[in-house]
């Protein structure tokens, strides 16, 4: 039954009320794993190279105990590496994302697994994110910020550019969002 | 591009339009001035840790001057460089109820603001905008602790009509409870004489300052005091004709008379400690009246200064009931109503507390600030006992292994023995911790308990949560337990280890009252 002023209360199958450990959830951009795994190879590549600069160099003549320290370093930096790939790899491929009428979750984890959700009525304001790279690659970070503080913003990484738009423009156009908060 | 200088009437007709027909403005070119000055600022803060270095290096940069001052124009060159960037890439648009800001230069960042958000507006003139007297417009939201938006370089009339758009646009909200029939308008009339809630008697800050030992923070104070207090007391006490080293002093005294003397002195320091910590309390809450008014609890006390401090029922985020174990014994209860905690962070001046109230006055308060609470007839659910095995197998075990064992092998075979009862002590926190933790849910509130030998409770509306947080280990999904996380504006309220079916439900729940109200957190 609906009425003039717009209010509604139709009579929804339970089946339709989807409950939070039920929800369809999304994976985040492929690219974003590429990404994050070029960034990683970089990284240590660039932290190896520099290890093995030191090593090579006839200018300096290195102490003893850093010239062991050097030696270790230039097998553990690519294991570090590869291992923080790994990982990467598969913690990336348990983020997530879902969207329901009223809220946004995300969730994240390999070991410990946590879903954080957010009502859209309690969004203060939006930001939507891109470094340098991320830019290349049309990627983008969205923030949603509430009153619990900046310890708890909302963020979902990995986005694709035009993604992270329309879940903005959701949020914005959510019509709980867009009544006054000091009405009661 | 410079249109700061529109008048109100055309800032109005801006503000009017639909997004997708309003445009990307930048403010003033004064603002590179702007950018400018901070990024000097966070070069000369980060020059500070240059000074070690310069000044290990002044021989050379004595000698070759040209490359010092070559590397200072580059540096400013840099700045100016970057500021012209930011002040090129900084762009915002105004449209019917939103703020949209674009900036960065190699970090892009784009901000939506809607004005309804907005809790605070300022105004701020540096120096070098006066003679043109240009103005920054900070806008604040309960979001986060820094300014989230700030229009760098706007015309004073300009920022001068945006800021009464928007502070217009919350007017009427506010003005609503008025504009009701006339029954309600008499309602409020009789409403409107304050109504004396709660006070508090010598007696009752007595017993406050007994229970709530304020002592702590004067010695933590005064540590640096301790040796010239020591010696100036033992001078005193010499003068009185009590000599302290002799008295404890194993030759001359068998060893129970020093058992004896020990327990008097910890005794009559225990007594001096109550007294200032009395006197504390007394200082503090002095006149403790909480009156309410309307929808406002108004809390007045204090014997030198007066505090006066006032607060929205609307405001209002949890009520807390704290008990620590002397409470318990005294029958009384700690209680604070909690209002946000975010960039309007309250100092404890400020905090609206009713200090050692009986059980029956904070049932009273608590039924007032959150009308139908069923806090007194909730059962609680439980948490975990796993939780015990947890502390116990991760923290407590290595150190109740590892501890004894180096004692006995340093030869210190009594502390060895001794240190059992710290061991125990921390294993009856653990359970006591256990025992505590329970949370409960009805209709309209959630309640949340914990505390170790006392203990707190926790009550506050299903809709003034903020954010919820489901988090489980693989350990824990296989026992089927998992935590949950309330976030609201006032804190964090974390229960581990629940029963994974109620922590969904619970969750579940709270953010359908939440949707479903529709009501405003504050």
């Amino acid at each position: 039954m609906s009425s003039a002023d717009g209010f509604s209360n139709i009579q929804l199958p339970a089946a339709q009320i989807t409950p939070l450990h039920a929800l369809q959830l999304e994976p985040l951009a492929g690219r974003y794993r590429v990404l994050r795994q070029g960034v990683n190879a970089l990284v240590f590549a660039g932290f190896w190279l520099l290890l093995l600069l030191l090593w090579w160099q006839p200018w300096w003549p290195l102490p003893s105990h850093l010239q062991q320290v050097i030696r270790h370093a230039l097998w553990l930096v690519p294991v570090l590496g590869v291992v923080r790939a790994i990982y990467c790899w598969q913690a990336d491929k348990h983020k997530h994302f879902a969207l329901r009428e009223h809220d946004i979750s995300y969730s994240a984890g390999i070991f410990f697994r946590q879903m954080v959700t957010q009502p859209v009525v309690r969004v203060q304001h939006i930001e939507l994110k891109q470094g340098p790279l991320e830019r290349k690659a049309s990627l983008a970070r969205l923030q949603l910020f509430s009153a619990g503080g900046a310890l708890h913003t909302f963020e979902i990484p990995g986005l694709w550019l035009t993604q992270a738009q329309q879940i903005r423009q959701f949020v914005l156009q959510h019509k709980d969002a867009l009544q006054d908060e000091q009405q009661q | 591009m410079n249109n700061n200088n529109e008048s109100g009437a055309a800032l109005l007709s801006e503000l009017s339009q639909p997004v997708s027909q309003a445009e990307w403005r930048r403010v003033s070119a004064i603002a590179i001035l702007y950018f400018a000055v901070a990024a000097l600022r966070f070069f000369a803060s980060q020059l500070v840790y240059l000074i070690p270095p310069a000044i290990l290096l002044f021989n050379r940069i004595k000698d070759n001057p040209g490359m010092a001052l070559g590397m200072l124009s580059a540096l400013l060159l840099m700045i100016v460089a970057v500021a012209i960037l930011k002040f090129y890439y900084f762009q915002y648009r105004l449209s019917a109820g939103t703020v949209e800001i674009r900036s960065g230069v190699i970090s892009k960042k784009y901000l939506n603001l809607p004005f309804n958000r907005i809790q605070n507006i300022k105004l701020e003139q540096p120096v070098f905008y006066r003679p043109a007297d240009y103005v920054c417009l900070q806008l604040d939201t309960a979001g986060s602790v820094h300014q989230e938006a700030k229009l760098v370089a706007l015309s004073r009339p300009f920022a001068e009509a945006l800021k009464q758009h928007i502070l217009d646009l919350r007017e009427p909200a506010s003005e609503c409870p008025q504009t009701t029939d006339s029954v309600q308008q008499t309602a409020v009339l009789a409403d409107s004489a304050e109504r004396l809630l709660n006070q508090r008697s010598l007696a009752d800050l007595v017993i406050h300052g007994i229970s709530n030992n304020r002592i702590w923070l004067f010695l933590g104070l005064a540590a640096p005091f301790y040796n010239q207090v020591a010696e100036h007391g033992l001078d005193l006490l010499l003068q009185a004709g009590i000599d302290l080293p002799a008295l404890f002093d194993p030759t001359e005294q068998s060893w129970f008379v020093i058992g004896l003397y020990a327990l008097s002195l910890t005794m009559f320091i225990m007594l001096l400690f109550t007294v200032f910590s009395v006197l504390g309390s007394v200082l503090t809450f002095y006149g403790y009246t909480l009156h309410k008014k309307q929808d406002n609890y108004i809390r007045r006390s204090g014997l030198l200064t007066r505090h006066e401090v006032s607060m929205r029922l609307s405001r209002l985020q949890w009520v807390a009931l704290k008990r620590d174990w002397l409470d318990m014994l005294l029958g009384r209860v700690n209680l604070s109503l909690a209002q946000i905690n975010g960039q309007q962070q309250v100092n404890a001046e400020q905090r609206i507390m009713v200090p050692s109230v009986t059980l029956a006055e904070a049932r009273n308060l608590l039924n007032d600030a959150c009308a139908d609470n069923h806090l007194n007839q909730i059962t609680f659910n439980r948490i975990s006992r796993r939780f015990i095995w947890r502390c116990v197998l991760l923290y407590w075990l290595p150190v109740a292994v590892i501890m004894p064992l180096l004692l006995w092998t340093q030869q210190h075979l009594l502390l060895a023995w001794l240190s059992v009862i710290p061991l125990t002590f921390w294993a009856v926190l653990i359970v006591m911790r256990w025992y505590r933790y329970g949370i409960a849910q009805d209709e309209q509130y959630c309640y949340v308990r914990r505390g170790y030998f006392g203990v707190d409770y926790y009550c506050f509306a299903n809709y003034k949560l903020q954010q919820v947080v489901f988090k489980q280990s693989w350990l824990m999904r296989r026992a089927g337990l998992c935590s949950v996380k309330l976030v609201m504006a006032s804190g964090v309220l974390e229960i581990p280890f629940l029963n994974d079916i109620t922590g969904r439900t619970l969750l579940e729940r709270g953010l359908y009252q939440l949707q479903r109200s529709k009501k405003a957190w504050m």
